[in-house]
């Protein structure tokens, strides 16, 4: 690899475009969250540990964040629930089908956030659908109140991030040698041990990708909490947008982001560490 | 000639089960979408499904509102722009991901990717900080530079595979020729890359259109885009009007969608 | 060990006839191998019998009992892929394993006869390791013993020498053959390779879009094929078109071709236009008066173990032959030729 080829100098405006309004920004944040509180300005000159010690030390701020770590996993292990058999199907489909089948997919995936949380409130009206095919199948006797409950905020998001767990369990899906299924039920497997001893393990290289960025995003989802959530419960992210934009507390709002991301990156490598063994022999 | 047939027993009943699971995931993905569409040509006054009667009133209602226009504007003149930049920037970051090679080439990738990876909520609130600093807080100049940076991997990532098709052998095949480096680029590599450059664009304009989060936080003085005034009107009015504008979203999201398909084909996008 | 019958075997794709009536027999012990191009039915053939595709019309039976009815994880054969199909997540004594766990045996059986297989295959050593990290010929071997320890009652083996080089081929495919021997097990082969077929089979069934052209010992394939594409298909092979043909009946023929009048052995019944086949090495270089074909040669190559000569006779056809190393020739110089007529042979020019 040579360094000097000239053509490396088109990097620079990428890189200066990332590093200038995404690294530094953010480098900047974690020095924001030691920053004294403001009075007239929305923060002061010196530093301080004191937000981290009110955090630490709220059993409040301890149950929103244990609130939005437990939400983000449930919504992940849904969307790991409702996205595996799409994959499936999808993995099996061939031309026109599969266009339709990738449509399908790709459409939600390219409409806005907002947007696709509209429709779950439109859904989860009173007397909406959602409301009337529970009274159909007998399963309520009368209409739940579903807007701004918990529930419908996993919901939705489960709904939101189906697509980026879908595309990747597809393409490993579709990566698994047709040949492998055969010669495991020459061996004498049936389509269930097929399915429990190669197919599920050798798509885990999409598994763990799609279910790692879904728990990232998921945890510091704001749109769908405040649109759905209601005021009655607190996520993190509405939490600390309430912060920044309504009490102008920036640096004990950077602190709750600092604070929630580093249980992420916890939660990540922990998933990450129990799931080694199986990543480095699954791998392609 | 791989088709499988009876390598199991007991195919059908599974099959059916497994049929009408599909057909159920596949409505859960698309009836939110459906729901809006209806929604929005009701003749009540409700936001409803099924929808009340078939009226456009609820268009021509959308079109009256100067917020929510002026918030549609905002937003096709954002997404313009930050289409035309990332591709521009993604292009030229391409081409030089494609000297770079061995390790250093994977952390570049990861770099070029770093926005999309992070949650979207940090970097909104590290860029409020930075720009206060910078002292472009607040307007629109700022809005858009967060537009850009978190639309410029969908344009990189589309723009790099597209890039990594092409083989090296050409350009050493146009030099040969006579060719110099730009009429290289201008005759052989850009035309090649074409599908995949304009992918990148509509990818990366339709992420702008939709962005939430950061918009909120980096809203300039007196400026809305479409989500925001769509939040806002949700919050205060929920009428009709509202499903309305989603319809215009969703509908534009399908175009693209549709783009994708006839530019490069969808199962080779995603 | 059993004996194996396909009847009448049939299978269709949409608009593409793969099998068009495919019968095969393989007794006990016997290791049968479908030959033949691309194409030509010899996987579909091999991937009915495993189960994997669905007949649409004839029989297969195992000592005498239809198996169309049982599904592949039933049927208790051993496949053998082309890829080898090793499971990329599984250590090698995991792969070879794998079919023993499923049925439940306890953990030291599978471990001992495990252990026993892979000594048998000569993989000692690599019991640990993932198929990613072992050469192309081990990869081939554990698929091998993968299929083995199960002690199938047949063996189907599907191209498996194609992936691998020269110089390893030659090593597993006796390995395959020993093994075969040893154990009795029945078994299926696929190949193109017309020299793997000869050297491991007991039979040969050449294939030709979707039929058997010919099914037989591989000397007789090879010696006393039905039709050119047999011939031609089973190595270097000469052919002249015939004149006259008078039978004499018992399979014998005397025939006139380029110029020259034979008494020769042929397929029984030829009726119509009629070919003689000459092998290369049943022709021999005389003196220009000597031989029972005089013609000029036209090419000559030096190949280090013998040279190989290119003769056109008189009438025009040309005549492939092998002569030993020091003989000197040069093209343009008129020859001889002589035939070993033993090793002529007459065959109709299309299968009848």
């Amino acid at each position: 690899m040579s360094l000097r080829n000239p053509k490396l100098l088109l990097a620079i405006p990428a890189v200066a475009l990332i590093f200038v309004f995404m690294i530094l920004p953010i480098t900047n944040m974690i020095e924001m969250s030691f920053r004294t509180p403001g009075h007239s300005e929305p923060f002061g000159d010196d530093y301080t540990t004191m937000h981290y010690d009110r955090i630490l030390s709220d059993g409040y701020y301890w149950g929103v964040l244990g609130r939005s770590l437990l939400t983000a996993g449930a919504v992940t292990l849904l969307c790991l629930i409702v996205s595996y058999p799409i994959a499936w199907h999808m993995s099996k489909a061939k031309g026109l089908k599969a266009v339709f089948l990738y449509a399908c997919i790709a459409s939600p995936l390219m409409t806005g956030v907002l947007v696709r949380n509209f429709g779950w409130m439109i859904a989860a009206a009173l007397n909406g659908p959602l409301n009337e095919t529970l009274l159909a199948l007998g399963m309520i006797e009368r209409p739940l109140r579903l807007l701004f409950t918990q529930g419908l905020v996993i919901l939705a998001l489960v709904h939101v991030f189906v697509p980026f767990m879908v595309l990747p369990i597809n393409n490993a899906l579709r990566n698994i040698s047709p040949t492998l299924i055969e010669a495991s039920s020459s061996m004498g497997a049936t389509r269930r041990e097929v399915f429990r001893d190669i197919i599920l393990p050798l798509s885990f290289p999409g598994i763990y990708p799609g279910m790692i960025l879904v728990y990232v995003l998921a945890v510091a989802a704001y749109v769908t909490p405040a649109l759905l959530g209601g005021q009655m419960v607190s996520y993190m992210p509405t939490l600390i947008i309430g912060e920044l934009t309504g009490t102008f507390q920036w640096p004990f709002g950077s602190a709750l982001a600092i604070v929630l991301s580093v249980s992420t990156i916890l939660v990540v490598g922990l998933f990450t560490a129990l799931t080694s063994r199986l990543m480095e022999r699954s791998k392609a | 000639m791989s088709e499988m047939t009876n390598t199991f027993s007991n195919q059908k009943p599974v099959n059916v089960g497994f049929g009408i699971l599909i057909v159920l995931l596949y409505i859960f993905l698309m009836a939110p979408l459906v729901m809006i569409i209806g929604a929005s040509f009701t003749n009540g006054m409700m936001i409803e499904f099924p929808p009340q009667g078939f009226s456009w009133r609820w268009y021509i209602e959308f079109f009256e509102r100067k917020d929510l226009v002026d918030g549609l504007l905002m937003s096709l003149r954002i997404g313009a722009i930050t289409a035309v930049v990332t591709m521009t920037v993604a292009m030229m970051a391409a081409m030089a991901g494609q000297v770079i090679s061995g390790k250093l080439s994977g952390w570049f990738q990861l770099g070029m990717t770093l926005p999309l990876l992070v949650p979207e909520l940090l970097t909104a609130v590290g860029l409020l900080f930075f720009l206060y600093k910078i002292q472009m807080a607040k307007t629109v100049m700022g809005l858009q530079m967060g537009h850009i940076l978190m639309s410029f991997p969908y344009a990189y990532v589309s723009i790099a595979a597209a890039i990594r098709q092409v083989p090296a052998s050409l350009e050493e095949a146009s030099a040969s020729l006579g060719a110099t480096g730009w009429q290289t680029f201008r005759l052989v590599i850009l035309p090649l890359v074409m599908p995949g450059l304009a992918m990148g664009g509509i990818f990366s304009f339709i992420n702008s259109f939709d962005l939430y989060t950061i918009s909120l936080l980096l809203k300039p003085l007196g400026g809305n885009t479409l989500p925001l005034a769509l939040f806002d009107f949700l919050t205060y009015e929920f009428k009709p009007t509202a499903a309305a504008a989603a319809t215009l979203s969703i509908l534009l999201s399908i175009g693209g969608v549709a783009l994708v398909q006839k530019l490069v084909g969808l199962q080779r996008a995603f | 060990m059993a004996t194996v019958e396909v009847r009448d075997l049939r299978k269709r794709y949409q608009d593409f006839l793969a099998l068009d009536g495919v019968s095969l027999k393989a007794e006990s012990g016997q290791l049968v191998t479908l030959l033949g191009p691309s194409g030509c039915g010899k996987s579909t053939t091999l991937r009915c019998l495993a189960g994997f595709l669905e007949a649409n019309g004839g029989e297969i039976t195992v000592d005498g009992e239809s198996i169309l009815g049982t599904p592949a994880n039933r049927r208790g054969f051993g496949v053998v892929f082309q890829n080898y199909a090793l499971f990329p997540h599984m250590t090698v004594a995991e792969n070879i394993g794998y079919g023993l766990k499923l049925q439940k045996l306890p953990k030291a059986e599978i471990e001992t006869r495990v252990h026993d297989v892979m000594k048998l295959v000569r993989l000692d050593g690599l019991r640990d390791r993932l198929p990613r990290a072992i050469s192309g010929g081990q990869q081939q071997r554990v698929a091998l013993a993968r299929a083995l320890v199960l002690k199938p009652k047949l063996l189907l083996l599907d191209e498996p020498l194609a992936n691998l080089d020269a110089r390893l081929r030659d090593e597993v495919r006796w390995l395959i053959r020993d093994l075969q021997q040893q154990s009795g097990i029945t078994a299926f082969y696929v190949t193109h390779d017309q020299s793997e077929a000869m050297a491991m089979s007991d039979m040969v069934a050449v294939m030709k879009a979707g039929r058997v052209a010919q099914f037989a010992t591989p000397r007789e394939i090879y010696q006393k094929p039905v039709e050119r594409y047999v011939a031609d298909f089973t190595g270097e092979a000469n052919f002249i078109p015939c004149q006259s043909v008078i039978s004499m009946g018992d399979g014998r023929y005397e025939i006139k071709a380029a110029g020259a009048k034979l008494e020769l052995s042929g397929v029984p019944g030829i009726a119509g236009p009629a070919e003689l086949l000459l092998r290369p090495e049943a022709l021999e270089l005389t003196s220009p008066s000597a031989g029972t074909f005089a013609g000029k040669v036209t090419k000559s190559a030096f190949l280090g173990a013998a040279l190989h000569c290119e003769i056109t006779l008189q009438d025009g056809s040309v005549l492939k032959l092998t002569a030993p190393p020091n003989h000197q020739v040069a093209p343009g110089e008129e020859v001889g030729i002589a035939i070993d007529h033993s090793h002529a042979w007459l065959m109709p020019e299309v299968a009848p």
